[in-house]
């Protein structure tokens, strides 16, 4: 028994971190996704998480396998990694960065690609096609001011001149959801009772009350003798609802913006707070898409928690949610509308950066400024909350979305 | 010997979860115009808890002499109790979800103010007469003792550290078990005992 598990040990040997490259370059953009490619290799069968601790408080984990003797490639979202572990094998990160104004990345497939040489403006990164394919349409590149491409999502740029236009043309990064964001907080739920839970025990004791005099004032008394068994069918019936009665005491309100530009591909960006009644000391929450945490502060989470990534969505583990101090996620993805929405609400234009018109801005425009852009439109679609079931989560009783964003950009 | 048509007892019941339900209501539904500070979902379950400690200390022996008339027999007074713990069985369920208490903490509520029913249900059936002093008496242990220990510990005048396990709505809210278990005990017993004692014994 002794020697199996001596030998189990042995043969779960802790990987070696070969090398770790930062995809978008050795750069300072620590509210971004700054998506890393850690190479591993192993002299013995491994299966464990790859793990980039963050400045923040948190780490993202992403489960690896690595047969023995084996060499792995393993590209691991991460924001202001400081270190990434790999078993018990650590490799700090280098904190020699570089702050140029402009980000491009480059696809390799480019002929020009290895020709382009950064200034202390302007840092060219080349990138591998299939990092490319895994990363872009996930909004991992989100830091680079442009992604030169020879076909698909990107800017497409075939020809060195059609690069240097790109990069001439380059004016403002669009805004996108970052790590650290006080305006976005102030759209955070008030802590208190669970929203479900409230309007579930209100509609429970009414209909409760009306059910027992129902059978205590009005069947007890055409019948006496089955009394009793009104009273205990009463009973019973009040327990059976209970039996339905939302159980987790955590709930989620969501909102959602659509930033749709006057060509190209618009993104929709998606926030979620979490919200509980009483504390949870470890809520592990599913989302549909990757995540990154919102903190209100530079400052981040005094309680370290788990974000792990798949190829899809991504998952917070080990997440201590306390009334009164809500968890803010959110994530972007690509977004193709047909047609403007209808039915527009709270419309505010903004002209040379400047509002329109001089009526009082809405909390919701505020929080979401910056994503108008110089130029653009913002407007809310319809008025009231709808239900919602995007996240899963054992510890969830409610989870609704607030009435969605689009804005439009127009420059 | 036995327990009297239903219809006849139908306001006990009624005002019980009449005022369960209506507690909640308040509670919930923001009637007031201001919050209430008490109102949130930790104080949830120790509030539903206080209004059925109020209800069967102050309000319950209002209707044992009625009950004793029509027939019902005071060791069965406790079939009253029982009925009225299942009846408040839902509401209390709902608030310890709400709280996020445990099943002990629920069983021990639940016992503690069976307790406290018998122990008002035995004054109200053997004693009654003394029913004005045992009302002062639960005012005296209930608010005074209370406020006694809240000077205490806010202005630093001693109190004694044993009316924790006298006072019902206190104990029954506190943090750790004991209060509610001894209360329990104390007042189960004092109650069972009164009721188990022969009417003309205990008038005499």
């Amino acid at each position: 028994m002794t020697a199996s598990f001596a030998l189990v040990l042995l043969l779960q040997a802790d990987p070696q971190i070969e090398k770790v490259e930062r995809l978008v370059g050795n750069v300072n953009r620590p509210l971004l996704w700054m998506p890393l490619k850690v190479t591993l290799t192993s002299a013995s069968d491994f299966s464990g998480d790859v793990v980039a601790t963050s400045r923040f408080g948190f780490s993202v984990a992403r489960a690896v396998k690595i047969k023995a003797g084996g060499r792995e490639e393993v590209l691991l979202p991460s924001i202001a990694a400081e270190e990434v572990i790999a078993g018990k094998t650590r490799f700090k990160l280098p904190g020699d960065v570089v702050n140029p104004d402009r980000i491009v990345l480059v696809d390799a497939r480019l002929p020009y690609a290895g020709d382009l040489v950064s200034t202390e403006k302007v840092l060219y990164q080349r990138i591998a096609p299939g990092d490319l394919e895994k990363t872009l349409p996930r909004g991992l590149l989100e830091a680079a001011d442009l992604v030169l491409v020879k076909e698909g999502a990107g800017t497409a740029a075939p020809t060195r001149g059609d690069a240097e236009k790109a990069v001439a043309a380059v004016q403002e990064r669009p805004a996108c959801l970052e790590a650290v964001d006080r305006g976005m907080w102030t759209q955070a739920p008030q802590a208190g009772w669970v929203p479900a839970k409230r309007t579930w025990a209100l509609f429970f004791v009414t209909t409760y009350a009306f059910a027992a005099f129902v059978a205590l004032a009005v069947v007890a008394k055409r019948f006496p003798k089955f009394g009793f068994a009104c009273v205990g069918a009463v009973a019973a019936l009040g327990i059976a609802g209970y039996g339905v009665f939302p159980r987790g005491q955590a709930w989620i309100v969501g909102q959602s913006a659509e930033v749709v530009p006057t060509a190209g591909e618009g993104r929709e960006h998606r926030i979620w707070f979490l919200q509980c009644a009483t504390e949870i000391p470890a809520a592990k929450v599913d989302f549909p898409r990757l995540v990154k945490p919102i903190f209100p502060t530079m400052g981040g989470t005094e309680d370290p928690f788990v974000l792990r990534v798949d190829d899809r969505g991504s998952s917070v583990e080990g997440l201590k949610i306390l009334p009164g101090r809500p968890a803010c996620f959110g994530g972007s993805e690509g977004w193709a509308r047909a047609k403007d929405p209808e039915a527009l609400t709270g419309a505010v234009v903004v002209k040379g950066g400047e509002v329109e018109g001089s009526g009082p801005l809405s909390d919701e425009f505020k929080a979401w400024r910056r994503f108008v852009g110089r130029e653009g439109r913002f407007a809310v679609v319809g008025r009231s909350d709808r239900a919602a079931g995007l996240v899963q989560s054992a510890d969830l009783a409610d989870e609704h979305e607030r009435p969605p964003i689009f804005i439009r950009t127009l420059k | 010997m036995g327990l009297p048509p239903l219809h006849r007892s139908a306001a006990l019941y009624l005002a019980w979860i009449g005022g369960l339900c209506g507690g909640v209501v308040l509670l919930l539904a923001n009637l007031f115009p201001f919050p209430l500070p008490f109102a949130t979902p930790g104080a949830f379950f120790g509030a539903v808890v206080e209004l059925e400690i109020f209800f069967v200390l102050l309000i319950w022996p209002f209707f044992v002499p009625s009950l004793l008339r029509e027939g019902c027999t005071a060791p069965l007074l406790l079939a009253y109790v029982g009925a009225l713990l299942l009846f408040a069985l839902p509401l209390v369920l709902i608030a310890a979800n709400v709280s996020s208490v445990d099943a002990p903490g629920v069983f021990r509520s639940q016992v503690m103010v069976a307790a406290l029913a018998a122990l008002a249900a035995g004054v109200a059936a053997r004693f009654r007469a003394a029913l004005p002093w045992y009302f002062l008496a639960v005012f005296w242990i209930s608010a005074t003792h209370s406020f006694w220990a809240f000077l205490g510990q806010e202005m630093g005048a001693s109190s004694p550290g044993v009316s924790i396990y006298l006072s019902p709505f206190w104990g029954a809210v506190a943090d750790r078990s004991a209060p509610a278990w001894v209360q329990a005990a104390l007042y189960g017993l004092g109650g069972v005992g009164m009721l188990s004692v022969p009417a003309r014994k205990a008038a005499a």
